[in-house]
This record gives structure tokens, sequence and C-alpha cells, in this order.
């Protein structure tokens, strides 16, 4: 890949000064007060279990749902650049692969004024290696605690969510508990093994942007998060599928995220 | 907050290129060869106790007593840790540091210690209880570096901010090199429970030591001097915590990062 630096000053809707890669449109550097960046580089290729707790160290959790299957939340071994797999195998049954913080709500998206934005960004590099089929679904972005479930129906109470339903076709839904956006088409479907840079800029909680490889998406749509004040999320990445033999394989490159204090 | 970024080219004593926020002048990034950085975001809320590290984590709690606790504050934005002393009359300690490893360099063996290796030390903190107890045994907050952690005395060799009983929410500047203690030196700043604030210690020249307060230069009518440590190549590490020697008095310290830069040894 050819390098093809440029920084951003006030470019963004968010106006944090920082450096993108001009080709991929990666964010490479932000300088944000909170800055939080994982690559899944290293050693630890063992995501602790949700049902046993967080480790020390360890920011993420895995939560695996299954009765006979075996789905998969794990560090790839030796892949190149370290890259998380969330994995749902073919038995007939729910299954639910996820990776998260243990429903530890970190990142500020507003304060007690619900529409002053805290400057967060939440940006991934992710590939839906195995397509989800039939009602294997795939959801990631930022959300509040852990709900099981379809996330047309159910799933976390705040949300922000790209999400994959069966097949490439990106869609986005968001929800405040009060402004509900479900299924709003992006117009990108990702083929199997394809990777993509996504950006959520939950800078202004009345009117979230979305973005893949640097352009936005769903414009012409109004996703509006700005019920609920000093509302605080996680990143959340869940493959979910109720009882069928559908599967899917989604992969995480990186997660990095940035707001201002609160 | 509104944004409002500007880059740092030489215009700390430090000298280190970087930026700040213009506002609350909390370094947002920085561009030195040794830079490290915790904001206690993410799942991982339990701190490993001293003794007992953990690989992946940085930190361990010295806590002395089992009433005084420490740990990541569940939920809180931005990621807080927590270290608070309980109403027991007893001593207790809550300290969050790294194992008394002691990774971050003072200075060189050059020349008695003085030629300094760019350290500068910054956290924002909250007195989230403003120590209690005006006593010489009263509960005590300190935020700063520190050597090996000493019971009621934080380490023989430390600079940091300071605050205890009897001065409520007042911060101190004090720096011990092991041979001169420059006492508690008022910083004119006293803190509510509520407020939060961004304290750095510029150590770049370890014959004068700075301290500032939501980049303010305070104590500035005193130089601090840490260079007559009984050896040269002093290292440090982060101690920031509540402890009390004998007393009911309470204090709770939230901390929201630490971040420390200087340049390789």
């Amino acid at each position: 890949m050819a390098v093809n630096i440029g920084g951003f000053h006030s470019k963004r809707g968010h106006r944090r000064v920082g450096m993108e890669e001009r080709i991929t449109h990666e964010t490479t550097a932000v300088f944000a007060p909170i800055a939080f960046y994982d690559d899944f580089n290293g050693a630890d290729l063992v995501i602790p279990d949700e049902a046993v707790g967080a480790q020390s160290g360890c920011k993420w959790v895995k939560l695996i749902t299954a009765a006979a299957g075996a789905p998969v939340v794990e560090v790839v071994p030796d892949m190149a650049q370290g890259v998380v797999q969330l994995v749902l195998e073919a038995t007939n049954e729910k299954q639910e692969a996820g990776l998260y913080m243990n429903d530890q709500r970190t990142f500020p998206l507003n304060g007690a004024v619900v529409t002053a934005g805290r400057g967060l960004v939440f940006e991934t590099r992710i590939s839906l290696w195995v397509l989800p089929t039939g009602v294997a679904e795939m959801y990631w972005g930022l959300a509040g605690a852990y709900v099981e479930g379809i996330i047309a129906t159910d799933g976390p109470a705040e949300h922000i969510f790209f999400v994959a339903d069966g097949s490439g076709a990106v869609i986005i839904y968001t929800d405040d508990t009060a402004n509900d956006n479900d299924g709003v088409a992006t117009g990108v479907t990702l083929v199997a093994q394809e990777w993509a840079i996504f950006r959520i800029d939950a800078s202004n909680p009345a009117d979230v942007h979305f973005y893949i490889n640097g352009v936005r998406v769903a414009a012409a749509t109004t996703f509006d998060m700005s019920t609920a004040a000093s509302l605080t999320l996680q990143p959340y990445f869940m493959c979910h599928k109720e009882t069928t033999a559908a599967v899917g394989t989604l992969k995480v490159d990186y997660a990095r995220i940035w707001a201002n204090r609160a | 907050m509104p944004v409002n970024v500007r880059g740092l080219f030489g215009t700390r004593e430090g000298k280190r290129v970087g930026f700040e926020d213009g506002i609350s002048h909390e370094t947002t990034a920085v561009f030195a060869p040794v830079q490290f950085q915790d904001d206690f975001l993410g799942a991982d809320i339990v701190i490993p106790a001293g003794g007992s590290d953990e690989s992946g984590c940085k930190w361990c709690k010295k806590i002395v007593s089992a009433n005084a606790t420490l740990a990541g504050l569940a939920n809180a934005a931005g990621g807080v840790i927590f270290c608070a002393l309980a109403a027991n009359d007893e001593k207790e300690d809550a300290t969050l540091y790294t194992d008394d490893q002691l990774t971050f360099p003072l200075n060189t063996a050059a020349v008695s210690g003085a030629v300094g290796m760019g350290l500068v030390f910054e956290a924002r903190c909250k007195l989230a209880v403003l120590p209690t107890t005006a006593a010489a045994v009263d509960a005590r907050v300190f935020i700063g570096l520190a050597g090996a952690w000493a019971d009621d005395a934080i380490s023989a060799t430390r600079m940091g901010f300071r605050a205890y009983g009897t001065g409520g929410g007042l911060i101190y500047c004090e720096t011990d090199d092991a041979t001169t203690d420059s006492g508690f030196i008022t910083s004119g700043v006293t803190l509510d429970n509520a407020t939060w604030a961004v304290f750095r210690i510029d150590a770049s020249n370890p014959a004068n030591i700075l301290f500032y307060i939501n980049g303010n230069r305070v104590a500035a009518g005193t130089t601090f001097t840490m260079v007559g440590a009984p050896t040269a190549s002093v290292v440090l590490q982060p101690m920031l915590g509540v402890y009390k020697t004998n007393k009911a008095g309470l204090a709770t310290l939230h901390v929201d990062y630490v971040r420390i830069w200087n340049n390789r040894a």
C-alpha cells in the first residue's frame, strides 16, 4: 500500500487535530484527551470470558452463547497486524459471539445537556470474513449495557451500530431509547474477506454521522441519540443468530475511540 | 467542552513538541521517546495487589487495612480509578503504583544527577472526598512520582502534589530527594470535592522542578531540587493515593488519567 498521510484540522465534524491515511482514510493519530486504541497485536490471544470476569490488564471480554456448538471469539494466531475473529458455526441453535468491555461504559456521548456532545468518535476496520447467512447478523459500534437479541427488536437499549444481517449489505441501526432508526441502508455491500473502515462520528449526539472508507453514508437520515443525559457507551462487536444453522465470521483489525473529557 | 487544541513547540520547560487542549491544558499528545499513558478505560476495573502484579496490567494497588479500597469506578465517563480511606480509626493506605518497578528516569549518571532526562508527569485528579482530621496523623493525598513505596511516607524519594486534613482541599507541592525535603509548599490552589484539575510536574531540570495546576505554574517562589539524591540515575514510578497513620480521617482521590514522558536513559 502506498503511504499518503494527511493531517486533518477542522476538516471533520468533530474538529480534533490528527492524521489520517488518505487512501484508506484510517485515522492514524488523533490528539484528543480520551484516546483509546487497540490493534490486537501481541501474545495475548485469549480474550477472557465475561462469565469468568474481566482480567486486569485486558480491556475486553468475550461473550459466548451456545448449548452444543462452539462459537469462537479469539485473536487469530499469527495474522498480520493482529485480528480478533468472532465466529458463528453451523450448529442448529441460538449462538452469540461477542466482544465488548463487560458493560464498563466509559466513553461519554454527551453531558448533562443532552445535545452537548463530547466529541465521541468510534472507528474500526472489520471484515465480514464469512458473510452472515440466514438469520445470522453482525453488529459493531457503540452501545450501552449488553442485552441479548436480534438488533431489530432487542439488543442493547442504546446503540449506534453498523449491521450486516444475513448478507454483506451494510445497514445502520441506532436507538437512544426514544429515537429508533432501524435498517437504514448505506448503499455499501461487502464481499467475503473484504476489509473496510467504519467510522461513527457522534460528536453531535443529535446528528450522528456514519462513514465507510472515509465516505459518509446514510446521509439523508438524521440519527438522533440525544435523549439520555450523560450517556456513556462501550465498544461492541457482536455476531448473533437465533436457532438455525446459519453461519458468519466477523474479523476485527483494530478499534480506535476518542472523545473529550466529561 | 469546546475544542481548542494547540501545539506545544518549545513553549514548556521540557521543550517537547506535542499538543495540548487549550482550555484544560491537558497534554493530548507529546512526541517524546518514552511515553506512558493510562486512561483507565475498559473492562478491567480490578487492580491487582502489590506483589501480585498481572501480565498486561501496568499497575498494582498498595492497600494497608482491608477497609481501604482502590479500583476502577464502574461506568465512569473517561475511565476513573478511585483510592479511598474508610472511617475506621486505624492505619490505612490506598495507593496506585507500579509495584516498585522504577522505570522513569529523573537524571543520568553524569555530573551529580543534575542532568535531566526530560521527565514530565501529568495526571487529572479530583479530591472526591476532601482529606479530614487536622492532626499530624491525618488523612493525606499524594499525586506524583516516587521511589519505592514506604509505609507512612509515600517514599523516601518523591515529588508530588499533596493535600492533608489540616488544609482540606488546599494543594501543596513537595519534593524530597532523600537528602532535602522541601516541606509542604502551598500552591495557592484550593479544590472542592467536585472539581477536576490537571496536575503536571516538569522535572526536566532536576535542579529546578516546576509544578503546574491547570496549566498555571504554582509555588513558583520555591526552587524544588532533586539533585541531592544519594545516587545518580534516579528512577521513579507514578504513585497516586491516600493514606493515614492512625486516625478516623477520610479522603478519596479520583484519578482520570496518568501520562508520563521522558528521554531515553
